[in-house]
């Protein structure tokens, strides 16, 4: 295996790599705006903010912006997404995924990925679905004192740092693991279990009652992409064809002709969105659309916990087993 | 030939506008197109919005090809008021139409309600005009009344080629072909063989009561393939709105073996 350039650097180093991405690429990371860190694009290094809580709204702002005209995708710029946590990464990659058939975002190739440590909070739970590990990224960064250690993992990562004159230390940092060592979900189980909604309607049938189909999980997952088009009309007498967001749990999402709706009633609603994370897409694509972010469960105002669902779905299956 | 890479469209013009029923309108658009029988189009109409249509014509035809638009939301209710000269713009063709493959020397039985003719019909020009590969021929047709029924011209001569064609309406108003009652009627009274294979494509509260005099009459659910209707919003399998369980009708279908998407039907 080659070997990648894994090294400790300053501050004012990381900034002078900063600089030379966003001088080649759209560049996009954390910053702050109004207080707030939000996920948008950067012009200078002093910017980006690292190392802070994981921002509301996750990349997938970036790839496919609310409102993108349909005909007019740029798939040939090149991006480079920084900051980005471990589970932003997978879903990342399984984002590209989801649309690798059309030609509709950028290709892997053209997005240069720069990830940082996460600081976790009480509602992640990458371990569970073994998001933990690393994802392929081109370099990451991670606090190392007052210094910072960066690792590159691809040529182009490795480029970047032999263009700021970054040279390999004699004594190679480590990168700290990710997570809790607790037992992760076991996927075929997992799978299995949601694709069988009639042994568990009841359960689905709970779980809806306290649901209050506002679709705020849709909105600040990484990995819900569903969307729907609508004409935008402009000053020139013209329209354009939009991309917009659009949830599942919108009562019209399933509608069909004649308004007859396909998925009446909530439960149905939440039920396809478990299906279409952990059957439907593990069908398709090979994959989970969950990384264990767990924005959905700090967005949810009914206080719905996803992790506590999966879990209570699976021991309840497991005890009629026995 | 992969369409399914983008938002890409084509423009057709229209030559020639035919109303077939009320509100329903049969547009010719100039030129050829390659598609396979049972695979569907986007339609798009600016300022208005995108709908999903299936090819109705010949596919062999190569100086026009034709769609049948019945206006009933916002997008189609703008769309049968264009008129030969305007251009349509299209994008497509999506999904794997008609199993044509599995239908070889076998009896075989199509089952149109309503609109559903629609996407069967470049399948009975294709099977009519290679008719020595196909046991027998049966079609039956339902609609709400007779003037709703399509195609009227087209009926009038397939009875005459095909094995059996029975037209069944809801309301009768005047003498057509048909006759009073459900589609479900004369399904009872067909005598199908181990070989038969059902097409169907309707409504979709059809489809089930279809489905269980079928399998009463000893039809087994590898051979009853159903098209279905959902509302498309890319056509490209990416925004999801399209799906039965697991499946998107958009990639997967429109056309699914009762075996295959059975389970998925209740999801």
């Amino acid at each position: 295996m080659e070997a990648f350039i894994e090294t400790i650097i300053t501050k004012f180093q990381l900034d002078h790599i900063l600089s030379n991405v966003i001088a080649e690429r759209e560049t996009y990371s954390n910053l702050l705006d109004d207080g707030k860190v939000i996920f948008g694009k950067i012009l200078k290094p002093s910017q980006a903010v690292f190392f802070k809580k994981k921002t509301v709204i996750p990349f997938k702002n970036i790839l496919l912006p609310e409102g993108q005209d349909a005909e007019k995708f740029d798939n040939d710029k090149k991006i480079a997404l920084v900051g980005l946590s471990n589970c932003d990464i997978w879903a990342l990659h399984s984002f590209l995924k989801e649309f690798a058939h059309t030609d509709l975002l950028p290709k892997r190739e053209n997005i240069l990925i720069i990830g940082a440590q996460c600081k976790p909070d009480r509602y992640c739970f990458c371990e569970k679905l073994g998001t933990n590990k690393f994802a392929p990224f081109d370099l990451f960064i991670q606090e190392e004192g007052n210094n910072i250690a960066i690792f590159s993992s691809t040529k182009s990562g490795d480029a970047i740092l032999k263009i700021t004159e970054i040279k390999q230390t004699k004594k190679k940092p480590i990168l700290n693991a990710i997570g809790e060592k607790t037992s992760k979900f076991d996927p075929l189980s997992l799978e299995n279990i949601i694709n069988n909604r009639a042994k568990n309607e009841e359960f689905w049938q709970g779980i809806a009652d306290n649901c209050f189909g506002c679709g705020a999980c849709t909105a600040v997952c990484p990995l819900c992409f569903c969307t729907r088009q609508e004409f935008e009309n402009n000053l020139a007498c013209k329209s354009s064809q939009c991309l917009k967001w659009d949830s599942c749990f919108a009562k019209r999402f399933s509608e069909v002709q004649n308004h007859y709706d396909l998925r009446p009633e909530n439960v149905d609603r939440l039920y396809n969105w478990y299906h279409h994370k952990f059957v439907r897409a593990k069908f398709k694509h090979d994959q989970f659309l969950c990384t264990g972010c767990g924005r959905c469960i700090e967005a949810c105002p009914a206080n719905l916990n996803i992790k506590n669902i999966l879990e209570a779905l699976i021991n309840k299956n497991e005890d009629k087993k026995e | 030939m992969k369409n399914d890479l983008g938002f890409k469209f084509q423009e057709y013009e229209i030559i020639i506008k035919e109303e077939l029923a009320p509100d329903t309108f049969l547009f010719d658009l100039k030129g050829k197109y390659n598609f396979h029988p049972g695979q569907f189009v986007q339609v798009s109409l600016d300022h208005f919005g995108e709908a999903t249509f299936a090819p109705c014509s010949d596919p062999d035809n190569k100086d026009f090809w034709q769609l049948c638009i019945r206006g009933s939301g916002a997008a189609t209710n703008q769309i049968i008021k264009m008129l030969p000269g305007d251009k349509m713009k299209v994008r497509g063709p999506y999904g794997n139409g008609w199993p044509l493959a599995k239908l070889l020397e076998k009896e075989i039985i199509l089952i149109a309600g309503g609109l559903g003719l629609v996407p069967l019909r470049p399948l009975i020009f294709e099977m009519l005009r290679n008719k020595t590969e196909f046991k027998k021929i049966s079609l039956v047709v339902g609609a709400k009344s007779d003037s709703q029924i399509l195609f009227k011209d087209d009926l009038m001569e397939w009875s005459k080629k095909l094995n059996k064609l029975e037209a069944y309406v809801e309301h009768k108003e005047r003498t057509f072909l048909c006759e009073k009652g459900m589609i479900t009627q004369p399904l009872k009274k067909m005598k199908p063989s181990k070989n038969t294979v059902v097409l169907i494509c309707g409504p979709e509260v059809m489809i089930p009561y279809c489905n269980n005099i079928l399998l009463d009459l000893g039809i087994i659910e590898k051979n009853i393939f159903i098209s279905f209707e959902r509302r498309m919003e890319c056509g490209i399998g990416v925004c999801q709105h399209c799906n039965i369980g697991k499946y998107l009708v958009c990639q997967d279908g429109p056309v699914f073996s009762l075996d295959k998407i059975k389970e998925e039907l209740i999801k």
